[in-house]
């Protein structure tokens, strides 16, 4: 059973890093689109 | 005297027929209960379930208690606390509900700023997996306390965030669910005791007083829609059980963000949330039978709980320190400790720790941003171990 739950523990701290960085990125993307469109904006005015 | 006898008989023929020791062990739960009653009002610890849960476990022990199932005469009477608990924990549908209305509370703003701050939040969940890790040596040694699968419900006691804790246990059908919860909210309470000293335990002063710039706050409206069904999506893909977990509170901070259902979303945070919280909390009182609860699991239970608090705060704040050896502005480690999901009172307990050391530094927002990261994080916790952990 330990073997089993270090491979759980392997996972499960690999598997929410693993998610949460593909959120972080993703979210990084938007906010960079976002700043994009906005000095697109300010430069137009 | 006859007629004294018949008196007495019918009015204390229930806690006559029960055993002595029945007797003693249901006192006990009255003791368990007021006491969590006492807490929850004089104390004002997670008032919300521990005064239901209290309360309920007073009604489940009475002898015979008509609030729950009873077998007479070889008919199963139905009692409307486990009727409950059939129509609203069994299935699920009590958490999931409730995490509506945490969605919709919840504003990811300082998060969605700065989203770098997520990866303390999957740090902090470490004290899970470190008690499911225990808990399971505990199986391994000995096999009639603990299975894998109540070493899992053991271990999402870390999650800090109830209606996660309760999903799993009865996901995995666990005997220990009355004590998983009570651990579980007793400790939620309790965080600004807990997690002081286990950051003074892991950092020195001269990083305590670390400063912290300035966040932008700033998000476009779009932005904040899109959040909720990018992770929903994400997780949902990664760790398919998550689905419901994430999706439900996800819906529920939709609801918040998209601006055109106002109604919806205070519905959701207020009625809606206010509603489930009185059922479940009262409800889960089922699982506080004095057979189930008063074992010496109960208080193994206790003990790893209060460990899977203090390994999620270490835990995050070595992830900050680990982070600080590769950074040229350094982030006060003390806010790894906020990637737990107690929110808000993490966040408060590391501002003030911050305040106390530098009356100039304000971690508030950062450690803000930490604690509703933790939030999603939690959960996403909470669906990798439904993946990664087999049924019974």
């Amino acid at each position: 059973m330990i073997t089993e739950a270090l491979r759980i523990m392997g996972f499960g701290m690999g598997g929410i890093f693993f998610v949460m960085g593909m959120i972080a990125a993703v979210l990084s993307l938007l906010n960079r689109q976002a700043a994009r469109k906005n000095s697109a904006d300010s430069a137009k005015d | 005297m006859e007629t004294l006898r018949a008196f007495a008989d019918t009015l204390f023929g229930s806690i006559l027929e029960t055993a002595a020791a029945d007797n003693i062990r249901m006192l006990v739960m009255w003791g368990i209960g007021i006491l969590l009653i006492y807490l929850a009002i004089k104390k004002d610890m997670e008032p919300a379930l521990l005064l239901p849960m209290g309360f309920g476990a007073i009604l489940v022990n009475l002898p015979f208690s008509g609030a729950i199932d009873q077998w007479a005469a070889g008919v199963l009477e139905k009692g409307p606390l486990s009727e409950l608990f059939r129509a609203g924990i069994a299935n699920e549908l009590f958490p999931l509900i409730l995490f509506i209305g945490i969605g919709a509370m919840i504003d990811f703003g300082p998060l969605l700023a700065n989203p770098k701050l997520l990866l303390f939040g999957a740090a902090a969940q470490f004290g899970i997996f470190f008690t499911l890790l225990m808990a399971a040596a505990v199986g391994h040694f000995r096999p009639d306390v603990f299975s894998l699968q109540d070493a899992a419900a053991v271990g999402i006691i870390g999650a800090a965030d109830g209606p996660t804790a309760i999903f799993l246990a009865n996901y995995y059908d666990t005997q220990y669910m009355g004590a998983i919860l009570v651990a579980a909210y007793s400790y939620m309470a309790l965080v600004p005791i807990i997690q002081p000293p286990c950051i003074r335990l892991v950092t020195s002063p001269k990083e305590r007083r670390i400063r912290m710039p300035a966040m932008k706050t700033e998000v476009k409206p779009w932005v904040r829609i899109s959040f909720p069904i990018v992770v929903s999506i994400l997780a949902g893909v990664v760790a398919p059980r998550s689905a419901a977990l994430v999706g439900f509170l996800m819906f529920g901070n939709l609801l918040r963000e998209c601006g055109v259902l106002k109604s919806l979303s205070e519905t959701a945070q207020t009625t809606l949330a206010n509603l489930i919280t009185i059922l479940l909390g009262l409800t889960v009182a089922v699982k506080m039978q004095a057979a189930q609860f008063l074992t010496p699991q109960t208080l193994l239970i206790m003990g790893l709980g209060l460990f899977a608090f203090v390994f999620d705060t270490i835990g995050g704040v070595l992830f900050a320190k680990l982070l600080n050896l590769f950074l040229k502005q350094k982030i006060n480690p003390m806010i790894g400790a906020c990637g737990i999901s107690a929110f808000p009172m993490s966040c408060r307990v590391v501002h003030k720790m911050g305040l106390k050391e530098d009356p100039q530094n304000f971690l508030l927002m950062h450690a803000a941003g930490v604690n509703v990261g933790g939030q999603i994080a939690s959960v996403i916790a909470g669906g990798l171990i439904l993946g990664l952990v087999p049924k019974a």
